[in-house]
């Protein structure tokens, strides 16, 4: 559990790099037409980019 | 590149005009109403005086219109004002380290973006000033940060801004207290740039004291203009669910924050916009750029990046209201007192986005420093300007104010017909005292209104067009559906209304017992229900009327009293706080009041609060003093800077 629990939160490291592929799939949806798969995206990139803030880096 | 982008909204022979901004012929005529209201939003009249703080835009304006005339004054306006927002960002983001090109991306970024393609054609004076203003302030503030040595230079010209420059910001009580909490944040944004944080940050605080005392000329009476009226919109995050429910957190990010995006009606050019690749991408630079600030800076840069970030998606959060997700803690914020103000994003939300144009630059530069090492400065260039070139040449940008049908159909492109000015200027030079009865009312549900020769917006023209005092009955952009409702003003306009309607012969000694001279009766203006018609309106006045195209404008003669309508003289002393003013006391029937004050914040306070009364005088005749002892302030800041 220990190790789970410390694999995920080294993984939180790339949360910057997972708000950007969200945002680039919200793009994506949102030119397919499908608009609310493109604001669930939306919704993700930004909760993805508020850990990144929180999760200290360098 | 700007001036391209402004030259193409140029359509010789008309302007813009839609919405809220109503046609703007003359703009020294408004400027002349601005220049002596002191602390009266809504006058005595109904009509929109405006508060000093317009003065400074209006004279910009004004100014731009005399060199180049009505249309091509505007869009020389909209260049001025994307030029500075321009130079702006460029120059404080050079100052914030980044290389010239980053400093591009960052200024293009800024400018040119989903947010201001919604507020830039429409000519928002306020936001668009803020706009443009915002990254002059961070220029100061970080050369200060960055450079101890000029922190007494900087503090003299933020004190010369305060003075000067932000009374534009008073426009409304939002810009104001949305300036304060940017300016907080962003003197911490700019402590992360400086070596000796601590003296920074006692710099700031010292800085604000003058700044706050050369302020209060204009920010107290703005504060004292919005005393005394109604108002019918609280906002409150109920009244505004239904603007919420509309918005996504999706377009937040890319500074969309106008529920009216998705209306065809409003942006016509959305869809477009939204339809293309490229510049539905592009809008999301700065969140995104903001992002890979967090991957690829370090150290300092970094912690600025965090800050920013936070700022950034804290303020897109309360912008978003109480569309999901998480609408349960928007509901939570919306408690917190002074948070309602953010619901019309402003200035803390402008500046996150400032921040994250910086960031981005920032990224730009350690990309391409130390991972890609690729010209990647020269191509970032060339994209910016080619997508420059694309906005300029595609339906995308300027639909909205090139909209072939819509809600404002056919064109905001409007052409005022000719008679407007020749009655205009017939009025503006007869000599003669007396203020104007604007007719029909305009009994639609909101402020909009509808001219035959096609504009649909604010009924604003002949406020814009007449330098007299004008009563518009039930109408006008404040009175209306609008946010300000003036308790005595709207007392005298009902009584005139009922007058009017019950068509009583005693209509014209009423309206000349008010200090009304003329009538004018629109018979382009279509009516959203039915109302008297001119002919009517003629046997009622018991007069007939001059023709100037489809405008009648009747003359009723000398009106019994000038002190309602009289205006000028020194701004503050002479039009505001004049004791022989002439009132009227509504309750048991219409009657002459004399010596009874009830304009502005005032009609609460007849005479019998005299002494109040004087105690307020007292106040303003202290604040000009006060005034002048600023300048004397700021004029010593300078002289210590320099020697």
């Amino acid at each position: 559990m220990v190790r789970l629990a410390r694999t995920l939160l080294a993984s939180l490291r790339w949360s910057p790099h997972a708000a950007l592929v969200v945002l680039a799939l919200a793009i994506v949806a949102h030119l397919a037409g499908f608009e609310w798969l493109a604001e669930l995206y939306g919704d993700a990139a930004f909760f993805l980019a508020a850990i990144a803030v929180c999760v200290r880096r360098g | 590149m700007l001036a391209v982008v402004a030259l193409h909204w140029w359509h010789p022979g008309a302007i813009i005009a839609q919405g809220d901004s109503a046609p703007q012929l003359d703009p020294g005529v408004w400027f002349h109403k601005a220049l002596p209201a002191w602390n009266d939003y809504d006058n005595y009249f109904g009509q929109i005086s405006g508060s000093f703080s317009f003065v400074p835009f209006m004279a910009l304006w004004w100014v731009l219109d005399k060199l180049f005339g009505p249309g091509l004054g505007e869009i020389a306006l909209i260049y001025v004002l994307l030029a500075a927002s321009w130079l702006g960002a460029f120059s404080f983001a050079r100052r914030c380290g980044v290389t010239v090109a980053a400093a591009t991306v960052a200024a293009w970024i800024y400018t040119i973006n989903p947010f201001t393609q919604t507020i830039v054609p429409s000519l928002n004076a306020t936001q668009e000033t803020f706009l443009a203003l915002l990254p002059w302030l961070g220029f100061f503030v970080v050369t200060a940060a960055r450079d101890p040595q000029r922190r007494p230079a900087m503090r003299a010209a933020l004190t010369i801004f305060a003075l000067l420059v932000f009374p534009v910001l008073g426009i409304t009580p939002q810009l104001v207290f949305q300036l304060l909490v940017a300016a907080v944040l962003l003197a911490v944004f700019c402590a992360f740039f400086a070596r000796d944080m601590r003296a920074f940050f006692v710099w700031a605080a010292v800085t604000a004291v003058p700044m706050i005392a050369v302020s209060l000329w204009w920010a107290v009476p703005d504060v004292l203009s919005f005393v005394g009226v109604v108002i019918p919109h609280p906002t409150s995050l109920a009244a505004n669910a239904w603007t919420f429910a509309r918005a996504s957190l999706l377009n937040d990010l890319r500074g969309l924050f106008s529920w009216g995006w998705a209306f065809a009606e409003y942006f016509p050019g959305a869809a477009a916009y939204d339809a293309n690749p490229l510049t539905y991408a592009a809008g999301f630079l700065a969140f995104a750029g903001g992002v890979t600030g967090l991957i690829v800076l370090r150290g300092r840069q970094l912690a600025a990046a965090r800050y920013g970030m936070a700022c950034l998606l804290v303020m897109t959060f309360i912008a978003k209201g109480s569309h999901a997700p998480l609408s349960g803690l928007s509901a939570l914020l919306w408690k917190i007192p002074g948070v309602f103000f953010f619901d019309d994003p402003g200035g803390a939300t402008i500046l996150a986005f400032l921040l994250a144009s910086v960031i981005t630059a920032a990224a730009f530069d350690a990309l391409r420093l130390r991972r890609l090492r690729l010209p990647v400065a020269t191509a970032a260039v060339v994209v910016a300007s080619l997508s420059g070139i694309l906005l300029v040449t595609g339906t995308a940008f300027h639909g909205d104010v090139n909209a072939p049908d819509g809600f404002y159909s056919p064109s905001v492109y409007v052409r005022v017909p000719a008679y407007w000015s020749e009655a205009a200027g017939y009025l503006n030079h007869s000599g003669r005292s007396g203020g104007v009865l604007l007719l029909p009312p305009n009994l639609g549900e909101g402020y909009d209104v509808r001219y035959s020769w096609n504009y649909y917006g604010g009924d604003g023209l002949p406020q814009n067009l007449i330098a007299r005092p004008l009563l518009a009955l039930d109408a006008g952009l404040i009175k209306g559906g609008g946010y300000l409702k003036h308790r005595a003003s709207q007392a005298v306009a009902d009584r005139v209304r009922a007058a009017l309607d019950a068509r009583s012969p005693q209509t014209p000694s009423l309206l000349r017992a008010i200090g009304i001279r003329y009538v004018l009766y629109r018979n382009d203006f279509i009516k959203a229900q039915p109302w008297l018609s001119d002919a009517q309106i003629a046997r009622v006045l018991h007069a007939t009327p001059a023709r100037f195209g489809a405008l009648s404008l009747y003359d009723l003669g000398v009106p019994q009293t000038r002190s309602l309508v009289r205006r000028g003289g020194l701004a503050v002393l002479g039009q505001r706080y004049d004791w022989s003013w002439i009132g009227l006391e509504v309750g048991h029937g219409v009657r002459i009041a004399p010596r009874v004050a009830i304009d502005g914040w005032r009609d609460a306070w007849p005479i019998a609060n005299a002494g109040r009364f004087v105690v307020f005088n007292a106040v303003v005749a202290f604040e000009i003093i006060g005034l002048f002892c600023a300048l004397g302030v700021a004029a010593w800041f300078v002289w210590r800077a320099r020697s």
